[in-house]
């Protein structure tokens, strides 16, 4: 391998990496106020569409984009209150929802444009641009890597730091982490549990909107059925092998962008790239339980420790 | 008391028929809307499915597969856990059904004991894979459905690998796998349409489902974990065994779904994405309210519509997809605790009050 190849290769990593990035720091929001977002799919969906069909009919990428948040943000209030006002399940759902908006998607679309596969032909619909950054291009290799991306690409690596400061230094941060902890407790002083749930789930929303628009008008410049093909839910875990932690969750999406990124090369050279494919899911499911054990082991461990310092 | 439950059966019913009414209404709604020809597009999505002997037959042939993860589900469901891997132990053991069928058995197989051990091939699968979950969920506390929906992308991509590797068929344009021998193949009970003897198997299941369910300890102890955790273990029920078999159960009996559904229907391995056979399962379980004998109900009924919408998508221009948002508006309805909730609680109070003054 050359280095052009690992240069073109990392460049590939973070352009597809990004959407699994915005969906594990969606993820991460409402993690922290103890709640597992299982609708990421269908949010990201929602906006991908909307953003497409609002921004060709407008032509006006500011109202597009408005457009594609608003879609995402109507699917977490609607999932917030059957959840928490009308007391439905909230994986069951989530997941209604998900199916739902993959069949929703396509029907609007076909209402919209008459096509049943993607939108590429009939709307002229616009994309965010690539940016390249001023001093970083003229690095060698790390200007090939970093510059030249998307500008939602820069976006995610900001919201990296947004969501981390908005949870960990901010007052409506430690409310949403301190009903994450405990509900009935956070209750008593004052905090509306409920209230929360809406809040970190419409956060959530919005940053799974910027992953969804990245896809349809930035990675690609149309809308596909199905285009999410579960980023939704490899981000999801992304969060989870990360514990909602947003920094070590956008390492794990990376992590898991390469594995992407390296299925699409194999499948260029016509290599079986299922296996490569199976990589996240697999992984995901062997790191929790890794994690898990070692965490019950600890925690037997310093009950031990406990016993043993008061005798 | 007693009248109390009754109150609250009768009004189960009643809002899963709201419900349905609810989502019907707004599908035909969104049909009138969006067609040229709302006469024609009502028609063909509400009667369509009656119109023809083939037609009736893609009805039950749809309605097989969801008799058996619908009960699958139905044990899961019960249990209280959201364990989703039905939807990948269904595909897995069709491909695994497949590899079996072409590859490792001789196609001289007499039909019957092929048939049986390719059964038993699909629900050893469906066992297999679904105890991953259900063991991590009760032995070291990590969320079911996360593993679940994780594995089932997984089992995809494995049972394509499998394809790719073991039995592809490269004279066909398409991803697919050899095609079945004939031996293999589940009869079909009426000439001309899919009506197959998987039918048998399915209404095997429903009725075994509901004994376990309602006759044995096993289904006793699952649905009192399922319904009241604490209470389970304060009268000393062994949760971690019950809730494990109650989802590898659901699993298994999803596996043979697959199995027959592939035997039955197919002539080949051909799934190339999630067959949404399982989430059709939690449907089912839903619309029947966990009780196995109501799930040939919910089991027709979502094999009706889907039917109708398929017909409605090749006569009509109508995507089928519009379904899917149907399904939704009916999951969360009849989910909703609240929804009517209040009307429920109006009814109870006011015939309680009327009691107590009988009373005195």
């Amino acid at each position: 391998m050359s280095l052009d190849m690992i240069v073109k290769f990392l460049f590939s990593v973070i352009r597809v990496s990004t959407p699994l990035i915005f969906g594990a720091l969606a993820a991460c929001i409402t993690k922290k106020a103890g709640l597992m977002n299982l609708a990421i799919e269908s949010m990201m969906l929602a906006s991908a569409l909307a953003g497409v069909l609002v921004s060709g009919a407008t032509q006006s990428l500011a109202l597009g984009m408005l457009a594609g948040f608003a879609a995402a943000i109507v699917i977490t209030m609607i999932l917030s209150y059957a959840a928490f006002v009308l007391k439905c399940d909230l994986y069951l759902t989530s997941i209604a929802m998900n199916t739902a908006l993959v069949g929703g998607t396509v029907f609007v679309m076909y209402l919209a444009t008459g096509q049943k596969a993607n939108t590429s032909g009939d709307v002229a619909s616009l994309a965010v641009p690539n940016v390249n950054v001023p001093i970083l291009k003229d690095i060698p290799i790390l200007g090939d890597i970093f510059s030249g991306q998307n500008a939602l690409t820069y976006v995610a690596f900001f919201m990296i730091f947004a969501v981390w400061f908005f949870l960990y230094k901010t007052r409506t941060g430690l409310r949403i982490r301190s009903v994450g902890e405990n509900p009935a407790a956070a209750e008593s002083v004052g905090i509306s549990p409920r209230k929360i749930y809406f809040l970190s789930f419409g956060l959530s929303g919005f940053i799974a909107a910027l992953g969804g628009m990245y896809m349809s008008m930035g990675y690609l410049t149309w809308f596909a059925r199905d285009m999410m093909a579960g980023r939704g839910f490899i981000s999801m875990s992304a969060m989870n092998i990360a514990a909602g932690e947003p920094g070590t969750a956008a390492l794990a999406a990376l992590m898991f962008g390469s594995a992407d990124a390296l299925s699409n090369y194999m499948q260029m050279e016509k290599l079986p790239s299922e296996l490569i494919s199976m990589f996240p899911y697999v992984c995901t499911v062997v790191l929790l339980t890794v994690i898990s054990v070692v965490r019950s082991v600890k925690e037997s461990a310093g009950k031990n420790k406990i016993r043993t310092n008061e005798v | 008391m007693k009248e109390t439950r009754r109150i609250e059966f009768i009004f189960e019913i009643f809002r899963i028929l709201v419900a349905l009414v609810i989502a019907y209404g707004v599908t035909l709604l969104c049909i009138m809307i969006i067609s040229d020809d709302p006469g024609n597009a009502v028609y063909m999505f509400a009667i369509g499915p009656f119109t023809s002997k083939r037609r009736f037959g893609q009805l039950i042939g749809k309605f097989i597969p969801y008799l058996l993860t619908g009960t699958g589900m139905c044990f899961v469901y019960a249990s209280n856990r959201f364990n989703l891997i039905g939807e990948g132990t269904y595909l897995m053991s069709g491909c695994m059904v497949t590899l079996f069928a072409t590859q490792i058995l001789p196609a001289q197989t007499p039909h019957l004991l092929f048939v049986l051990i390719l059964i038993v091939v699909g629900a050893l699968t469906g066992a297999a894979f679904g105890s991953i979950p259900a063991i991590l969920r009760e032995k070291v506390k990590i969320n079911e459905t996360v593993v679940s929906i994780m594995m089932n992308y997984a089992l995809l991509y494995g049972a394509t690998y499998i394809v790719k590797t073991q039995m592809y068929d490269t004279s066909i344009t398409y991803m697919a796998s050899e095609a079945l021998p004939a031996g293999a193949k589940l009869s079909t009970l009426m000439r001309g349409t899919q009506i197959h003897t998987g039918l048998f198997v399915g209404i095997l299941a429903v009725i075994v489902t509901a004994l376990i369910f309602y006759k044995t300890p096993l289904g006793y102890n699952i649905r009192i974990c399922g319904s009241n955790a604490k209470f389970a273990k304060t009268v000393g029920i062994s949760m971690t065994g019950s809730l494990i078999s109650a989802q590898v159960l659901g699993a298994t009996l999803s596996g043979i779904g697959g199995a027959i559904d592939i035997l039955g229907i197919y002539d080949r391995y051909m799934w190339t994405g999630l067959t949404n056979m399982g989430f059709d399962g939690l449907l089912v379980a839903v619309l029947s309210k966990k009780n196995p004998a109501f799930v040939p109900l919910g089991a027709f009924l979502l094999a009706y519509m889907r039917t109708g919408a398929a017909i409605l998508n090749y006569t009509t221009e109508i995507p089928i997809e519009f379904v899917d948002i149907m399904q939704a508006i009916i999951i969360l309805l009849i989910a909703a605790e609240h929804f009517m909730g209040g009307f429920k609680e109006k009814l109870i109070f006011n015939v309680s009050k009327k009691k107590n003054k009988e009373a005195a």
